[in-house]
């Protein structure tokens, strides 16, 4: 067989020691590479979807997952700090694409958009994006827990399970946080 | 501000004080955690009789459990617009100093055409615009070079390239403005084309290939919509640009992520990052070669001849060889699926247009046509003698399927999710997607490529599969259904095939299904594995597995030699096989070789322990194979092998009720059951048990393999004799199962009968085989 040669654009290569290792400032360094991921894959279902797929948040972070770790080698807990680095840099995702877009466009912009809104076009998407950062942020300074749900359940699409078993509490509390966080973001978002 | 007003902080929520909220937040939680019948009282006793805080109250957990659209849906499908790439950015009024655009005329899955005035000479031009976000990270000069080349092409069947350039961010190439309809919308609306008309399209296409080809340039997206009709002839267009965005593509430099810093944004579209990691061929679905359907890195101008292929056969059929079929279907029909014959579908195609068009839809493309020089020659043979009727008018295709030009490699890296790579199959970027087609014959030279997906249900399938294949179920069938419902989800992943094949090919050692009922489908699974990456070594397994109950025992040998090659490091399974294999050509020492390196890589396989401990006790070593077998009862009591394994090396120790339980949790009617069973002296149950098997309907089997085991340990050699030979007739297991070392062919050993039969099954008659068997130590 031809000798390996070194991968030029894959960052994820050492993931899943980097996950078994577990240490909090590894998991951080990881975030660039499964956001690297989140963000081709993201785009990629996007476009297929236009031939008819569906695109869902648990779909992006399974395929990260898989292209991240061998999922047969690597234990629940494991994958469980992978689904909290891959909320969080699918947070990242979205807002950094939504700073990028408002810079963009900076002008009008007048109108308050809420959470209470159906369907939204890019540049309120953008703009609410951007709100529900800030307010995510303020929500952690009052209620670091409830802002962990967010990220989880809202950018990870995770479920009330998988976010249990990330924050490590039960899922009832889980379900009662993101019912208090959506409410408390909700009102912080309302004009 | 007074020191009784509560401040408003950063961190509050609306009206809503973050002070306020943390002293209600438990008393909310106390009514969210109650039952609902119990809530009004919950209420009441929580705000302790205070009617205003219980309103407070109320209304917060009201305000929890209504709907917020915009976090009820994952973030990613709310917020969905700021995943794709902005494709809207403006263009600018003037391109070049020479270009005023007037307005866009439409737009492809690359570029955005403008109608434009160039001021220079006076005249109406098309401005094609790559898509901003694609052309953002092309390599910029590789582009405009590949364009250069395109811009030479000068022929009366090809639209010109008159200028090219980057300017103001945008990258384009000016082309005459081609007002003519082109072919699609000509199928779309106009009368159907007679036959002749058809020919004639066929032609000027292929002398422009020819031409185009003859320079060195390929255009990699032949299909209707880049053929225009104009003044009676057809004009190919966008010749070489396909090609000029991958090549930019793949030549570019682009940062390494990860490493330092969270990449920006924008910098990178994703679709571009795809074809830089894979180095693919830009294509229609519908019309796109297998091999740039796969990203084969060395597609040339045969591909233009496969489409030139499926444009033909749409002429004349109204649609493309395959149609309507999701993306992955289609390019999995064109790497694997023959097309229904044209003459089929279309009674109007000239017999030779017939024959040509098959050809040029030939997967492999050694068996196309070589030249679009010989297209011509076959068509200018047909365009005189073949029938000149009006075809119906072919119906419009689904545009999803037809317009959008993907990137190849895109669409296949998009569903299938790279794979291990802890290993040394890790590879370049560029050589991840050199594909394992058809075209690679030899398994040594494939490259690695993708063989995951990335659908969680077919994944969760595969996994489940690969757990019952590992455990030896009694009932394999477990593992084939979930590999089988794996494949049916998604119809390119390869592991998946590949686990099926191996599933398959273990089948009848577990399931009543026949080593010849299991032939084609092994094969047909391990083909088709091997087609989506060569570089896996289960299929091999199987196939070699397949040779051994056909007694092809060298073809078998080469089978598993190669899967032991390009085995995953943590993969036993071709070590395992191939130790049976040895075990089978009478090779104990060989055997146990490959079974302790098996043991090596897995030291906690029951399975493994298993052979280790069988092959011992063949050797005579009873001591080791007892300490093995107990190993292998530690790592897992309930799998079938260690089971059946374990219960002769217990007969071998004089344990018959050890022997006797170990089998009571084996099948009943497993031959090795009933032949333990006979041989601790409970041969009533055993011959009942027997005749049993034999009275089913349609006749098991292995029921003649198991009527000679019964025979051969009550000690009638006769009447097991002649079992084996009816067993050899039917093509029974028993040379591949247990073995022909294996103790309950002792009595025969030695026989002329039994060497005859050995001889029909392609065995030696070695000393090992033959000879006395080492006594037990």
């Amino acid at each position: 067989m031809a000798a390996p040669r070194q991968m030029e654009h894959t960052p994820d290569v050492d993931v899943l020691q980097e996950l078994r290792s577990g240490r909090r400032d590894s998991l951080d360094r990881l975030l660039p590479a499964v956001y690297e991921q989140l963000r081709v894959i993201a785009s990629r279902q996007l476009t297929l979807r236009k031939g008819g797929g569906t695109l869902s948040t648990t779909g992006l972070i399974h395929e990260a997952y898989l292209k991240l770790v061998d999922q047969s080698r690597v234990a629940w807990r494991d994958r469980s700090h992978f689904f909290a680095l891959a909320s969080v840099a699918m947070r990242h995702v979205l807002v950094d694409r939504a700073k990028a877009r408002l810079a963009q466009k900076r002008e009008g912009g007048l109108r308050r958009v809420t959470l209470d809104e159906e369907q939204l076009d890019a540049d309120d998407q953008a703009e609410l994006m951007v709100d529900l950062n800030d307010a995510i942020d303020k929500l952690a300074v009052t209620e670091p827990r409830l802002a962990r749900v967010v990220e989880c359940r809202f950018f990870g699409g995770l479920s009330e399970e998988e976010t249990a078993e990330v924050l490590e509490v039960t899922a009832r509390t889980v379900q009662r946080d993101w019912a208090k966080a959506r409410m408390l973001l909700r009102r912080a978002l309302s004009p | 501000m007074s020191d009784s007003e509560p401040r408003q902080s950063s961190s509050d929520f609306g009206s809503l004080l973050a002070d306020r909220w943390l002293q209600l937040s438990p008393l909310v939680d106390a009514v969210l955690d109650a039952p609902r019948d119990r809530r009004s009282s919950v209420l009441t006793e929580v705000s302790g009789g205070d009617a205003q805080l219980r309103d407070e109250i109320e209304r917060l957990v009201d305000e929890c459990e209504r709907a917020v659209p915009m976090l009820d849906r994952p973030a990613a499908e709310g917020f969905s617009h700021l995943l794709v790439a902005d494709p809207d950015a403006a263009i600018p009024e003037m391109l070049g100093g020479r270009y005023r655009i007037e307005r866009e005329v439409g737009r492809g899955g690359m570029a955005r055409v403008y109608l434009a005035r160039d001021l220079k000479h006076s005249r109406s031009v098309a401005v094609k615009v790559i898509r901003p976000d694609l052309a953002r990270s092309l390599g910029r000069e590789r582009f405009l070079r590949e364009i250069e080349i395109a811009a030479r092409l000068r022929h009366p069947n090809i639209v010109p390239v008159y200028d090219s350039g980057d300017t103001g961010g945008a990258l384009y190439f000016v082309m005459p403005y081609e007002e003519g309809p082109s072919l699609r919308e000509r199928l779309r609306v106009g009368p159907g084309m007679s036959s002749g008309e058809c020919v004639s399209v066929l032609r000027d296409v292929a002398r422009a290939l020819a031409y185009a080809h003859e320079h060195g340039v390929v255009h990699r997206d032949v299909k209707p919509d880049n053929v225009m009709l104009s003044s009676g002839a057809a004009v190919v267009t966008d010749f070489g640009i396909a090609k000029a965005i991958a090549a930019a593509a793949g030549g570019d430099e682009t940062p390494r992520p990860g490493s330092d810093s969270v990449p920006i944004v924008g910098t990178q579209p994703d679709s571009l990052r795809a074809i830089t990691q894979t180095g693919v061929g830009i294509g229609t679905p519908a019309y796109m070669a297998p091999e740039q359907a796969v990203g084969d890195l060395t597609t040339d101008h045969r591909a233009d001849i496969y489409s030139f292929g499926c444009l033909a056969y749409e002429l004349f059929a109204g649609h493309p060889p395959f149609h309507n079929l999701p993306l992955r279907e289609m390019i999995s029909a064109h790497v694997g699926t023959a097309p229904v014959p044209l003459a089929a579908v279309s009674a109007a195609v000239p017999e030779s247009v017939s024959r040509l068009v098959a050809r040029c839809l030939e997967k492999k493309p050694a068996a196309r046509p070589q030249r679009a020089q010989e297209l011509l020659t076959e068509l200018d043979a047909a365009q005189t003698t073949g029938p000149n009727a009006a075809i119906r008018r072919p119906r419009p295709l689904p545009r999803a399927v037809l317009v959008t030009p993907v990137i190849a490699g895109f669409a296949l890296i998009g569903y299938l999710a790279t794979r291990d790579r802890t290993t040394s199959l890790v590879k370049a970027p560029h050589e991840v997607t050199m594909a394992a087609l058809p075209v690679v014959s030899d398994p040594i030279q494939a490259r690695e490529r993708p063989a995951r997906t990335v659908n969680p249900e077919a994944y969760r399938l595969y996994v489940l599969g690969q757990r019952a294949l590992t455990m030896r179920q009694q009932r394999m069938q477990a593992s084939v259904e979930r590999f089988r419902r794996a494949t049916e989800l998604d119809t390119l992943y390869a592991d998946a095939f590949s686990g099926l094949s191996l599933a398959l090919a273990l089948a009848p050692y577990f399931e009543p299904i026949t080593t010849r009922q299991v032939a084609g489908p092994v094969r047909a699974a391990a083909e088709r594995a091997l087609r989506l990456d060569s570089t896996l070594a289960p299929p091999h397994v199987a196939l070699g597995m397949v040779h051994q109950y056909a007694y092809h025992w060298d073809s078998a040998a080469a089978e598993l030699q190669t899967a032991i090659r390009l085995r995953k490091p943590d993969d036993i399974e071709p070590l395992v096989q191939y130790g049976r294999y040895m075990l089978h050509q009478g090779r104990a020492a060989d055997a146990l070789q490959q079974f302790l390196i098996a043991r090596r890589t897995e030291p906690a396989s029951a399975l493994v322990s298993s052979w280790v401990a069988f092959t011992y006790l063949l050797q005579g070593q009873m001591d080791s194979a007892l300490v093995e077998s107990e190993r292998a009862f530690q790592n897992d009591s309930t799998n079938y092998t260690t089971l059946q394994l374990g219960a002769t090396v217990r007969v071998r120790r004089g344990d018959f009720a050890g022997a006797r339980d170990l089998v009571d949790r084996l099948s009943p009617y497993d031959s090795r059951t009933l032949w333990t069973l006979a041989v601790i002296g409970d041969t009533a149950t055993a011959l009942q048990r027997l005749r049993e098997l034999e009275r089913r309907r349609p006749t098991p089997w292995l029921s003649r393999t198991t009527r000679s085991f019964v025979m051969l340990a009550m000690g009638d050699t006769t009447a097991a004799m002649a079992a084996l030979e009816r067993a050899t007739d039917a093509n029974e297991l028993w040379p591949a199962f247990p073995g022909v070392l294996d103790p309950i062919y002792d009595p025969i050993r030695s026989s002329a009968r039994f060497h005859a039969l050995l001889r029909r099954v392609n065995l030696p008659l070695s000393d090992a085989i033959v000879g006395p068997r080492p006594v037990p130590r």
